[in-house]
């Protein structure tokens, strides 16, 4: 899979990350790099996978530039997800394809109802409403927060820096899935965060409202035919445009 | 000056076949006893009694009235208007008047738009040159040049290659604006879709590519060869249509409305408006900031945002206006009321722009698009086509009530149609956005599958959706589906990002038992599945009153319509007169 050197190179150039003194850390301008690994689960194992090995690892970049504008990076897809929130507090998107240098914005018409309330969820990647409905709460530090939950068969651990607004760790567990979501490196540089975006913004982009009227776009048409917009696909794309499965693996065409 | 140098129109003769059907007539024994002139004569007593008899006897008698009246002299109207409903289809048209009227606690059936009032309508082959069923770039251009071209394509005839920018030249049209500024009449644009998207662009500009809106919207080639973009063109308008004629002096466009604002802002956060929805409004990659140059252009003229500024306009003492309401497309018109600055209906802006533009003696032309009916049908959402549909007919009312029938030729039109379609046999004043309730029946009619049906739908596109109370068609479009996506948003919120606002047709059968199919959310289901409902290559209905109103009947090409409103106006002629070709 071939992964975009631009945001494999902003990873490299990211510091380790390192806690001590971080509660004083701005919290826009923030480019921040996780790990996702999601493994089967099992309850009969004691550490309750059934390997070391994960079903699927995946990395991606969490952007900050403010309040109101973040952005999800998935460099192994060569797609993105900016997010913004608008003065009377709608939520509108963009979603970015590297591999076309092309865009698709979604005015919050576009997007599914109820998108204005998860901007809790997406400006501080978990929803701090959910997180203040969870079982368990205890301060480690003076940055950062453990939190523990179960319900309905599900399981959260999350380590959360209050000097970042994001999560530190999180491990998941569903009934057949264990997730662990880890903060690999962090650094603030409003530059940086800046030229990302405009790279991004670079791209032709299109409004959801006028595909019907471009279906002549080779673009558009490609996306139709992986599965964008069509029935059973999961949105995301490798660097081929192939469409993929929310687990990694290639979505089935129907 | 080419292309419109045409003299006669040819006006095919005006035929009224009026036909009363006589009902009840004969009977069982006709075949033995002959014509029983009794019974023959006691039906039409009877049929002459009805209300349906008289309403329709009355209608015969007002439309020869009409046509007798009706002004037929070449050259006579001061002022003509263009409603196109973009994407307004028979079917469309046919379900919005039934909507209208159950709002008002009727039957609905029998409620006419304002414009079904009009005396004289008829059907316009819409298809393009290079394709059957049409989109609005080349349909819009035949309505406003008179000449059919590709689909695709603004105000340029055939012999353009889509996209290639060097084979605009010599390819350009005139249009029915154009002839009207150099005639001197004062002009008009307004549409509820961007400004600088197909249908309104048709009126002012020349461009090989309908997505060309803007400078980022272009390839450098086409840059490089000297095209310049549709937002650009707007605003160089006068200076651009002056160039093409020697000694030709235009004052430019009167009234421009809609939506659109990215294209006219360089990509500069520090150029954002106050109504914003993106973190950089604008899109512009050569730092022009469009809206300065307007107003340093035109000192005298008023541009505005917001509904604040919108009310504010005095149209007695303005003279010129440039409203861009909205980044993209202005909202739907049930969705008004979430736009973040606020921003006019159709209607409101329709009012303003005749205030405006009547100030001229010498008349004017206005053209008008209610462009969202065709995006929530894309979406396939039959409430909000519907809903801006009406009001339009709220916008052609007010046209109606300003202008004189005498001297203002106004037309109702659409650049085509959907593939959306009233069927099943529900029984009189049954919801229009409901599920079919046959004829005397009061239990909802069930299909083969054993399952409810509802009377609207599509034979193509994403299908079933019901998103409750949203009144935003595309909310269609990022509908969240698949166990995946749904389990990580509703498990945790985590990682929303990663949840998937894909699209998932979901064509065919859905049981809509319980849903409630009149909600603004509900999307009505699909035969086909594909990412967005299309067009459809039907006729459209053309209705039209005022001078030279008679010359829309029977079916014809849709660049008749140019030469209803150039014989209206004499527009070629007048506009002859005051050039000296290059």
């Amino acid at each position: 899979m071939k992964l975009n050197s631009t945001l494999v190179l902003l990873s490299l150039l990211l510091p380790s990350i390192s806690w001590a003194g971080s509660c004083q850390g701005e919290k826009n301008g923030l480019i921040a790099s996780y790990e996702l690994d999601t493994f089967s689960y099992s309850e009969s194992t004691e550490t309750g996978t059934d390997s070391t090995t994960p079903t699927h690892s995946a990395f991606f970049n969490f952007i900050r530039k403010n309040n109101n504008l973040v952005s999800y990076q998935y460099p192994q897809m060569g797609i993105s997800k900016s997010w913004f929130r608008t003065k009377n507090q709608r939520v509108n998107s963009v979603h970015y394809f590297d591999k076309f240098n092309r865009a698709i914005e979604y005015d919050n018409a576009d997007l599914p109802k109820g998108s204005n309330d998860n901007w809790d969820g997406m400006y501080p990647m978990i929803s701090k409403t959910f997180l203040n409905t969870m079982d368990s709460k205890a301060t480690t530090d003076d940055c950062e927060i453990t939190f523990k939950h179960k319900k309905g068969g599900q399981s959260w651990d999350i380590v959360w820096s209050e000097s970042l607004n994001l999560p530190i760790e999180m491990t998941h567990i569903s009934k057949h899935k264990k997730t662990i979501l880890k903060l690999k490196y962090f650094k603030n540089d409003m530059q940086a965060v800046v030229a990302r975006l405009e790279a991004l913004s670079a791209y032709q982009s299109t409004d959801y409202a006028d595909i019907g009227d471009n279906e002549s776009d080779p673009f558009l048409r490609k996306m139709i035919r992986l599965g964008f917009v069509k029935h059973e696909a999961s949105g995301f794309y490798d660097a081929q445009g192939n469409a993929q499965k929310q687990d990694g693996h290639a979505a089935h065409t129907h | 000056m080419r292309t419109h140098k045409m003299n006669a129109l040819k006006v095919s003769a005006l035929a009224l076949a009026v036909s009363t059907v006589l009902t009840g007539c004969g009977s069982d024994d006709d075949a033995v006893t002959g014509p029983n002139l009794a019974v023959e004569s006691r039906s039409i007593e009877s049929a002459s009694s009805s209300d349906w008899y008289v309403a329709g006897e009355a209608t015969v008698n007002n439309n020869a009235e009409a046509f007798a009246n009706i002004v037929k002299q070449k050259g006579m109207a001061k002022n003509v208007i263009l409603f196109v409903g973009d994407g307004m289809g028979v079917s469309t048209v046919t379900a919005a008047r039934i909507l209208a009227g159950q709002q008002q606690g009727l039957s609905g059936e029998e409620y006419n738009l304002s414009f079904d009032r009009f005396p004289f309508s008829g059907l316009a082959k819409t298809y393009n040159v290079d394709a059957q069923t049409p989109d609005s770039a080349g349909t819009m251009t035949a309505m406003m040049s008179g000449v059919k071209t590709d689909a695709g394509v603004i105000g340029v005839d055939e012999d353009i290659e889509r996209g290639t920018c060097s084979t605009v030249a010599g390819n350009e049209l005139v249009s029915a604006l154009e002839l009207a500024e150099i005639a001197g009449l004062s002009t008009g644009v307004i549409s509820t879709a961007r400004i600088t998207h197909a249908t309104p662009a048709a009126t002012y500009a020349k461009s090989a590519e309908r997505n060309w809106e803007d400078s980022s919207d272009m390839p450098q080639q086409a840059i490089d060869d000297g095209c310049e973009d549709i937002a650009s063109q707007l605003i160089n308008f006068e200076s651009n249509l002056e160039a093409r004629y020697t000694g030709l002096d235009v004052d430019g466009i009167e009234v421009v409305m809609g939506g659109g604002r990215r294209h006219f802002l360089p990509k500069d956060e520090a150029e954002n408006s106050s109504d914003a929805s993106s973190s950089i409004e604008g899109d512009r990659t050569d730092g022009r900031n469009l809206v300065t140059e307007w107003s340093t252009q035109y000192g005298n003229g008023v541009y505005v945002m917001d509904q604040v500024g919108f009310n504010a306009i005095n149209t007695e003492s303005t003279e010129r206006v440039f409203g861009l309401f909205n980044e993209s497309h202005m909202q739907y018109e049930m969705d008004r009321g979430n736009d973040i600055a606020g921003e006019p209906s159709l209607s409101e802006m329709t009012e303003k722009a005749i205030q405006v533009l009547d100030n001229n003696d010498d008349g004017f032309l206005l053209v008008v698009e209610s462009g969202r009916i065709d995006h929530a049908h894309h979406a396939g959402n039959a409430y909000n086509a519907l809903n801006d549909t009406i009001e339009l007919s709220k916008a052609v009312q007010i046209a109606n009530e300003l202008t004189n029938d005498d001297d203002t030729l106004i037309i109702v039109t659409a650049d085509h149609g959907h593939v959306f379609t009233i069927a099943g046999y529900p029984k009189r004043g049954n919801p229009i956005l409901g599920k079919v309730v046959g004829v005397g029946e009061t239990e909802e009619s069930l299909a083969d599958d054993g399952q409810p049906y509802t009377t609207l739908g599509y034979t193509n596109g994403l299908g079933f959706r019901n998103l409750g109370a949203e009144t935003d068609a595309d909310a269609s479009y990022g509908t969240v589906q698949g166990d995946d996506s749904i389990s990580l948003v509703d498990a945790s919120q985590l990682l929303i990002a990663n949840s998937s606002y894909n699209t998932v047709s979901v064509t065919g059968r859905v049981d809509l038992t319980t849903v409630d199919t009149q909600s603004a959310g509900f999307h009505q289901e699909a035969l086909v599945p594909l990412s967005s409902e299309t067009h459809s290559g039907e006729d459209v209905s053309v209705y039209a009153q005022g001078p030279a109103a008679h010359l829309v009947n029977g079916t014809n090409e849709q660049n008749l319509i140019f030469h209803v409103m150039d014989y209206a106006l004499d527009l070629v002629s007048k506009a002859d007169s005051e050039l000296t070709p290059q």
